[in-house]
């Protein structure tokens, strides 16, 4: 089970992305959206990476409706049973759909590219940002429909405007971080130098008499990894809670959220491991000094542009971007 | 630098350079069609889409004005008058072709709302500018929303049916659609393709 999970966040991961700029993430193709041309449109039998997504896609559709039929078993019969199925259901669903693109996943692997942080450090990014992403959807919800009587369509709607600020954050997070390789400064995990450090120690060994501004530094990125990751909600649970405030089980709705958090976070988790252990592994085939220097450096760089380009990719799709078709 | 710390920075930088998504699917459609025949030739396209509980449970929150726990026939006046407007920016994701032609849906006929136990169901009928002969031309459609915010199926049993007067000896054959890839290049929407003989 886990291990076809991994290998069907590997395929996620791995898969062509060639065309991904024709499909805007966000829903803007509008009529006037690309389409690929019409003059070669052969039928074939689904591909590995297809048949892996379809059944990703079953799975996810399968939680979805449960999501909901288990929120009305929650408000019909106030049952602990019912809630706690829908607390397994949006765990699972959180596990799942976060093996999707989004969530994060590309920042924070991004990040933990650039930085030179342990499993253990990747693994509390993942699940803090998680974490701040089920209290943003709360927020949100909680004060928009529940405070302000805000309509569900128009709150949805409004998830648009903390993406917004979500990947403006990680463009200036991506920048700060070039700054200070541009400074010579390195984005090193000074304060929790454990297994990750421990391959390459001899190399690095000055590194731990590193000054308390590095430390700071490291502190503050991930502050700010989270505050721009978390600032987003996952749709998925904001849409859970407005079905929840519907049926009158806003706390119940607030439970399958942070179920989801969990899920998330397991996922992302896994991930945020195997980008670890990569870049382990590269350091380590990188040998000795200069040659390991250089792939720090080249490492550290493109973690970095990767969170400034995703940011501005999202920001200007965000911006020139239509409604969506519901 | 060893080829293989290059191979992994490669890898790595593809892994940075994988598009995000805030879209992931929100909103399930199951859908149903039916093509229509008459004296030998294709003449509409009949849809059915059945909606997940969850954007049910929505549009019942927010269309439902005087709440008295049903979609009165103004208030489907209502959301229907909203939706058909948007849903025509999107093509009605409906993606057709006849012959090796591409044919952009103009208009629908006959688009109506209904509730069963609770799920949203809208239908309605896409009519083909001219009839086509299915022995002398190949028809197709797919349906996807491009910006894959909503998940159109037509995986359950006997969705996809042929009505009417057809020839003898045609089906409908499921493949993937790879002229037309969403989910960032990952997915190819099922490709539907009428057969005879």
């Amino acid at each position: 089970m886990i291990a076809r999970l991994i290998l069907l966040l590997l395929l996620l991961l791995a898969a062509p992305v060639t065309s991904a700029m024709a499909a805007s993430p966000f829903p803007s193709a509008g009529s006037g959206g690309e389409r690929p041309s019409a003059a070669a449109a052969p039928t074939e039998p689904p591909g590995l990476v297809s048949r892996y997504l379809l059944q990703l896609r079953q799975v996810q559709a399968s939680l979805h409706r449960q999501l909901a039929g288990a929120a009305g078993d929650v408000a019909a019969t106030g049952s602990s049973a019912a809630m706690l199925a829908l607390i397994g259901i949006g765990f699972l669903y959180g596990i799942f759909h976060a093996a999707g693109p989004g969530h994060g996943k590309v920042v924070i692997t991004s990040y933990l590219l650039a930085n030179v942080a342990q499993v253990r450090r990747g693994i509390l990014l993942a699940a803090t940002a998680s974490a701040a992403q089920a209290v943003t959807a709360v927020a949100l919800v909680g004060v928009l429909v529940l405070a302000l009587g805000m309509a569900q369509f128009q709150t949805v709607h409004s998830v648009w405007y903390l993406e917004m600020a979500s990947y403006l954050l990680l463009l200036l997070v991506g920048l700060a971080l070039l700054r200070n390789l541009w400074r010579g400064g390195h984005a090193h995990d000074h304060g929790h130098c454990g297994h990750a450090c421990g391959h390459a120690h001899h190399h690095h060994h000055h590194h731990h008499h590193a000054p308390p501004a590095a430390a700071r530094d490291d502190r503050r990125g991930f502050l700010a990894m989270v505050a721009a990751v978390g600032l987003r909600p996952c749709s998925g649970a904001v849409i859970l809670l407005l079905f929840s405030v519907a049926q009158g089980v806003f706390l119940a709705g607030v439970a399958g959220t942070i179920a989801m958090a969990v899920g998330t976070a397991i996922t992302v988790s896994v991930l945020a491991i195997l980008s670890v252990g990569a870049r382990d592994l590269a350091l380590r085939m990188a040998g000795s000094g200069a040659g390991l220097a250089r792939v720090h450096t080249v490492l550290a760089a493109s973690g970095a542009l990767a969170i400034a380009l995703f940011g501005a990719a999202m920001l200007a799709a965000g911006l020139t971007g239509g409604p969506q078709p519901f | 630098m060893a080829w293989y710390t290059r191979c992994l920075i490669g890898a790595f930088a593809a892994l940075a350079a994988a598009p995000p998504a805030s879209a992931h699917p929100h909103i399930w459609i199951d859908a149903t069609v039916a093509i229509v025949a008459r004296e030998g030739a294709i003449h509409e396209l009949a849809m059915v889409w059945k909606f997940d509980p969850l954007f049910s449970g929505m549009v019942a929150a927010d269309f439902d004005t005087n709440r008295n726990g049903s979609l009165d026939p103004d208030e489907i006046e209502t959301l229907a008058a909203q939706t058909v407007p948007s849903i025509a920016e999107y093509d009605y994701f409906t993606h057709l072709r006849v012959g090796d032609r591409e044919v952009k849906i103009e208009s629908i006929r006959a688009f109506r709302i209904e509730v069963h136990g609770k799920l949203l169901y809208y239908g309605f009928s896409i009519p083909l500018e001219s009839p086509v002969d299915p022995r002398k031309t190949e028809l197709s459609f797919s349906l996807f929303d491009q910006s894959y915010y909503t998940d159109v199926s037509t995986e359950a049993e006997g969705s996809i049916r042929l009505l009417g007067d057809w020839p003898a000896g045609c089906a409908v054959e499921k493949g993937e659609d790879l002229g037309n890839p969403i989910y960032f290049g990952m997915v190819f929407p099922v490709r539907h393709v009428v057969r005879c003989g």
